[in-house]
């Protein structure tokens, strides 16, 4: 493989140890950026429903985030991706392109490792 | 304090919502550029109304440049439009007096390429992506349009009675995000300059480079402001692992930094 720095680890099937931290990490990632977009929202337009439900999925995602049961995390993961793809759908936010692709990343990530799990692959 | 936030945003919102509407624009010698429209033009004149209805006519020798205003598209509803089929395509040659796509793909193929298909194809795509995400609009009337409606929704607020308790916890929530953010931003630098050496002096061209750039001005200043940030972004997309504490913290704090502040304005 060509020596681009993170490449290989993207490429890469995590463990099981691999995924959940990497997992978190990410919630955690998406639960700050939507932490600090709600309180903004907050200051500028008050205790608004779209600030309330950043803040909630923040709170939301922070939580899951401690919770190291695979399916949990993959109906987080998937659950915040369908989220985000409405959000693109129809605000059309181009932000969200990028957390889209953060989120079919991930689990396109965790369907390869459960299938790793169930030997349905041979994974090197 | 209570209205400082909301005047801030306000103005913010009023300059990108007072943004002037455009318009037909003329530079006549002699006379300067004026904002109006352009009522008819011949072969040797210009007949143009300015912005208090009076109409001048004007050779073509007189005027140094022109501009008519770009016809849009009515911006379409549904996101589903975009199936529909009805856009034109970046790809084909726009019609007679029509205003090129501003951000269209310029062609450096020559008009027998093979590759020519292929990068109309792209320059297609690319446009309906855009189209898809401003709703047709272009990227200053999307921003314009949110600006409306944000200032819409700030309209209704009610003011609370003054409450020490609260602002002291403001204050307090303000002093730690504030904190944090500094402690959290060394640990950014301290990373960066593990993983490599110049990567930690990517970290210090953003400070460097917030006091050249308005130094240099123009476009190579923000050339020189945009390099850095955009090589921290890399860093942390390619270092991840390294960086993620750091940066997640970061913003944490910032969250805290402003719940602080908003405690702060609900007291007053």
């Amino acid at each position: 493989m060509i020596a681009i720095p993170g490449l290989g680890w993207l490429f890469r099937i995590f463990t099981r140890d691999e995924l959940m931290e990497e997992s978190f990490w990410i919630l955690r990632l998406v639960s700050s950026m939507a932490a600090a977009g709600g309180v903004v929202q907050v200051l500028v337009a008050g205790f608004t429903p779209p600030a309330l439900a950043y803040l909630g999925l923040a709170a939301i995602l922070l939580g899951v985030s401690f919770i190291r049961l695979y399916w949990v995390r993959f109906g987080a993961m998937a659950g915040w991706t369908a989220v985000v793809a409405f959000d693109l759908a129809t605000r059309r936010n181009p932000f969200g392109c990028f957390f889209l692709a953060i989120g079919l990343y991930f689990i396109y990530k965790m369907l390869k490792y459960s299938q790793m799990y169930e030997g349905r692959t041979v994974m090197k | 304090m209570r209205t400082l936030p909301r005047t801030a945003a306000a103005l913010f919102l009023f300059l990108l919502a007072a943004a002037p509407a455009r318009a037909d624009w003329i530079d006549v010698k002699g006379e300067g550029a004026m904002n109006g429209d352009i009522v008819e033009e011949t072969a040797d004149t210009v007949k143009f109304k300015d912005g208090e209805g009076r109409v001048h006519e004007y050779r073509r020798d007189q005027i140094n440049f022109m501009e008519k205003e770009k016809k849009k598209p009515k911006a379409s509803a549904s996101p589903m439009s975009l199936f529909s089929g009805k856009k034109e395509t970046a790809g084909a040659a726009p019609a007679a007096g029509a205003a090129a796509d501003k951000f269209a793909i310029r062609s450096f193929l020559p008009e027998d390429s093979p590759l020519k298909p292929a990068e109309e194809a792209l320059a297609a795509g690319g446009k309906t992506f855009r189209d898809y995400l401003y709703y047709d609009a272009d990227f200053v009337e999307y921003l314009q349009r949110s600006a409306r409606s944000l200032e819409k929704i700030s309209k209704d607020k009610t003011f609370k009675p003054s409450n020490l308790g609260l602002a002291l916890a403001g204050l307090v929530l303000l002093l730690a995000g504030m904190v944090f953010l500094v402690i959290y931003g060394f640990k950014l630098m301290m990373s960066m300059f593990e993983a490599g050496f110049l990567w930690g002096v990517v970290f210090l061209c953003n400070a460097g480079s917030a006091y050249l750039s308005r130094m240099l001005g123009g476009p190579f200043g923000l050339f020189f402001s945009v390099v850095p940030q955009a090589l921290s972004f890399a860093f942390v997309i390619l270092h991840w692992p390294v960086a993620r504490r750091a940066v997640t913290m970061q913003l944490y704090s910032l969250a805290v930094f402003f719940a602080g502040w908003n405690l702060l304005a609900m007291s007053m």
